[in-house]
């Protein structure tokens, strides 16, 4: 009953990550496209273009960051754990996991204390509160636990991440 | 407190975290065990680190190059690199590094070429004979050019870092010591391939075909000279280049190619949105471990000390270099280049050397640190597309290694190398 809700739950969440990247991913080359178009055509620009371009690209980052971690796309340096008898390399797998867990919990909790902050600063060009947009990091922390949660198991057991069709399509086309 | 920083940024690496968690993790505990400053100066660096516009060509060259990928480029590439020196001694691997140099005129980085063009051109080398091991070595060797010939994601970075170059100035600067690097990569598999009788192929194509697979390979050749000539002639800025050719690129894969659709295109973003926030990520890492080190005034005291050395320019360079040689074994280029641009090109320029020769020496001294073992970035991706084990694509790497060493000597040597053709283009500095 649990392990279906997880996997449910799992499900939903990995489609609602993929489909913020490609709208905000989408957003920015069309704005900033539509700006030098109309740079050119009306010889003039949309003053907020660069601004919302920008921020997305922070929100892009953060909430990217989780999805890249569920398939092992971060670099990190494994020639330890290739040495290591199998046993040990999972005790070490699993102090990374909990460490990385403390961090992201700790990065959500002074992530929301500087949203908080800056909820009075307007940023210049739309006029919204900063907080909105450093809040990109409290929730990508938060998009990251959830995901390494969810990948925990394989990678402290076999550092096996789930498969991606969406990376596996990057393999290349017959001719 | 840099003390904190470094032994915690090393125990954790070694550990195996990513790179980016472990550099964030290790600027918070230097804060910490400092406690002059709050933890939240650690987010605002982050934050700034990404909070750019210049930035922004690093995702949309990374979407330009996947929606080119996505459609049936690299075969196109292939076949058309393949009839000029197919039929050469080592056809096939001479094939590849003229292919890999053309896709790098779209790609910005080193593992997008191994893991897109250059999976495929392994298993094609494999099936004419090759070993699989020579072929992934000649494939990751060659990859190095993919951040040297612009569009660069590094470059990018770079010009964040010293305000003595602009990103346009290091695309034109990049150009002939990539394409050094690709004749010399095809000299090691000339001679490999004479040494191991790995021949060509013995038909030749007719006129019409030729000119045919010319014909379907222009709109992909034509990108690059759209970026450069765009960037050059100021009709826009690298990043207005970069949406450009992704537009460019949609258009290349619905029309000309005919191998993109609507419903490949949602991977196609997931993936470009994926590998743009690895890359970012780390940038925002780097950003706040190099502010610990700016409070702590480490560059500062680096510069009075090789200032105090006194060393001619030249020696300088070389010293530099042995330096970034054994810095880029450990570390990847990208976070390199965030940590120390800022801290040695004003060393360097304070010794007279070409801000946008020093730029190019360590980018493609950095970059070679992606082919070194034990940890190279490069050497893990092309071991993983060509199912070859690293112990074997190292063997085969020796002799490539030491022509990009060639290479980069030249380099360090011949500074016009780097800089005549951003000057002929008017980016004096």
């Amino acid at each position: 009953m649990t392990a279906r809700l997880v996997a449910r739950f799992e499900r939903a969440f990995i489609a609602l990550n993929r489909w913020l990247l490609i709208a905000m991913l989408a957003a920015m080359a069309a704005i900033i496209f539509a700006n030098v178009v109309l740079r050119y055509l009306a010889g003039g620009s949309l003053v907020w273009a660069e601004e919302v371009a920008r921020h997305l690209m922070i929100w892009l980052t953060f909430l990217g960051s989780g999805l890249a971690l569920r398939h092992g796309a971060h670099i990190a340096i494994e020639n330890l754990h290739d040495q290591l008898p199998s046993r040990l390399a999972q005790v070490l797998r699993g102090a990374i996991a909990l460490t990385l867990a403390v961090f992201f919990v700790a990065m959500i909790v002074f992530g929301v204390s500087y949203v908080m902050r800056t909820m009075m600063q307007m940023t210049p060009a739309t006029q919204i509160p900063f907080g909105y947009v450093y809040a990109a990091m409290p929730m990508g922390f938060a998009f990251l636990l959830v995901h390494l949660l969810l990948v925990a198991r394989g990678y402290v057991d076999a550092r096996r991440y789930p498969e991606s069709a969406d990376l596996d399509a990057s393999a290349p086309h017959s001719p | 407190m840099s003390i904190v920083l470094f032994v915690s940024v090393t125990v954790l690496l070694v550990l195996g975290v990513p790179v980016a968690f472990a550099m964030m993790l290790a600027a918070v505990l230097a804060v910490l065990a400092d406690g002059r400053f709050p933890l939240l100066v650690v987010l605002k660096e982050m934050f700034t680190g990404i909070d750019s516009f210049p930035l922004m060509a690093v995702p949309f060259f990374i979407l330009a190059a996947e929606l080119m990928t996505g459609g049936s480029l690299t075969a196109v590439l292939l076949r058309f690199a393949n009839q000029f020196v197919g039929h050469r001694r080592g056809g096939l691997g001479h094939a590849n590094v003229l292919a890999l140099t053309l896709f790098s005129g779209i790609s910005g980085s080193a593992l997008a070429d191994a893991a897109g063009p250059g999976a495929m051109m392994i298993r094609m080398m494999g099936e004419a004979g090759y070993s699989r091991a020579y072929a992934a070595a000649l494939t990751a060797a060659t990859s190095i050019v993919g951040p040297i010939i612009p569009p660069s994601i590094i470059m990018i970075v770079y010009a964040l870092q010293d305000p003595r170059v602009s990103v346009a100035a290091l695309f034109m600067a990049g150009i002939i010591p990539g394409l050094l690097i690709a004749i010399a990569m095809a000299v090691v598999n000339h001679v490999v391939s004479a040494r191991r009788g790995y021949r060509g192929r013995d038909e030749q194509l007719s006129m019409r075909d030729q000119w045919l697979n010319a014909w379907r390979a222009l709109p992909a050749l034509l990108l690059p000279v759209v970026i450069l000539g765009g960037i050059r002639g100021g009709i826009f800025t690298p990043t207005e280049a970069s949406v450009v050719a992704v537009f460019y690129a949609l258009l290349c894969g619905s029309l000309v190619y005919r191998s993109l659709e609507l419903r490949s295109l949602p991977a196609i973003f997931v993936r470009a949105s994926l590998l743009t926030a690895t890359v970012l990520i780390l940038v925002a890492a780097s950003a706040a471990f190099s502010w610990v080190l700016t409070i702590e005034t480490i560059p500062q005291q680096l510069a009075t000390w090789i200032a105090g050395l006194n060393l001619p320019p030249l020696a300088l360079l070389v010293a530099i270099n042995l330096f970034l040689l054994a810095f880029g074994i450990f570390i990847e280029p990208l976070p390199g280049v965030m940590v120390l641009a800022p801290i040695l090109a004003p060393v360097a320029a304070a010794a007279g050397i070409d801000p946008i020769h020093f730029a190019m020496v360590v980018i493609v001294n950095l970059t070679l640190g992606m082919i070194t073992p034990p940890v190279g970035g490069l050497l893990f991706v092309t071991s993983v597309v060509a199912r070859v084990p690293v112990s074997a694509l190292t063997r085969e790497l020796a002799p490539f290694m030491l022509a990009h060493l060639v290479v980069l000597a030249l380099l360090i040597a011949i500074p016009p190398l780097s800089t005549w053709l951003p000057r002929l283009s008017g980016y004096a500095s």
